[in-house]
């Protein structure tokens, strides 16, 4: 580990593990449902709504609301901030473990 | 734990999740199963037709089937298009070889014997050809190995009905259509309910 490593560099975003897995979602797919962010976070309505509106504050992410058959429906998607972020984030780490 | 264990958990855990995310593709095998059993109508109907020596009209038959499968299609897409959970690179590219190869084959079987480019006679082969791409294409995509190894055999009944062009050549493109795309359509709808239930819960 390098001596100058900070930890105090890294994002407080990340510091969630459930944003952690958001942004890992939102990376790889172009865009997802709350359902589905919830099926795979398992995490509970009012815990997923937090998290995600937090992102959504730090400009991460950006929300899309739909109705569909007259209900509304919210679809996420990752913006050029939070890839990023990402990508800084993963730098970090590289710099901690070495390229291995 | 310690923060560099904690963060090596978390690299970890990323990972596992970008990996189940990557390819998720959820797909109806209703299509293969309509298409299929469409285009089985269509050669058996062929079959009689050349069987009764062309008393039967099949060339208005099969533009009946193929609009048929043609606006299944469409109605199925505009169902599905609001419905996706997610939407995914892969799951794109799988929508548009299916798309492309619909297209391909449509052009390969009316287009091609009606600018008297080659026989009726072959546009099983060549369709079985085409097929048997889109198969390996989607086995990869969808990471599906019953498609993988059906896409060869795909290609070795093309291989046969070129050298050996006959009417009963169209018995054997329904044999195919059958054990080769509705029966696929089959696990694949059933494959697609159980993730759709499991989704629901």
């Amino acid at each position: 580990m390098p001596s100058n490593f900070n930890y105090t560099q890294i994002d407080e975003i990340f510091h969630s593990r459930i944003r952690l897995a958001l942004l890992s979602i939102l990376l790889t797919v172009e865009k997802a449902e709350f359902s589905f962010l919830k099926e795979k976070t398992k995490a509970t309505d009012g815990n997923l709504g937090a998290h995600l509106k937090k992102l959504e504050d730090a400009e991460y992410i950006q929300i899309e609301k739909r109705f569909i058959d007259r209900k509304p429906v919210s679809f996420y998607n990752i913006t050029e901030k939070g890839r990023k972020s990402i990508e800084n984030y993963l730098t970090l780490l590289e710099q901690l473990f070495g390229k291995t | 734990m310690t923060e560099k264990d904690q963060l090596l958990d978390d690299l970890q855990y990323m990972k596992k999740i970008i990996n189940e995310s990557r390819n998720i593709v959820i797909r109806r095998g209703s299509e293969f199963i309509v298409w299929g059993t469409l285009i089985v109508t269509g050669l058996l109907y062929t079959y009689l037709d050349i069987i009764m020596r062309g008393s039967l009209r099949n060339d208005a038959a099969w533009i009946i089937l193929v609009s048929g499968g043609w606006a299944y299609s469409l109605w199925r897409w505009y169902k599905d298009k609001d419905h996706k959970k997610v939407s995914t690179f892969s799951g794109r590219l799988l929508g548009m070889v299916w798309l492309s190869s619909g297209i391909t084959l449509t052009v390969l079987g009316f287009i091609g014997p009606l600018a008297k480019a080659y026989s009726s006679v072959f546009i099983s082969p060549i369709i079985a050809t085409v097929l048997g791409t889109a198969f390996l294409v989607s086995s990869l995509i969808y990471n599906n190995t019953l498609m993988m190894k059906i896409a060869p055999l795909w290609w070795f009944g093309a291989v046969y009905m070129f050298f050996f062009p006959n009417k009963e050549s169209l018995l054997i493109m329904a044999l195919m259509m059958l054990f080769l795309q509705v029966l696929p359509g089959v696990i694949l709808q059933k494959k697609y309910k159980t993730e759709v239930e499991v989704n629901a819960q």
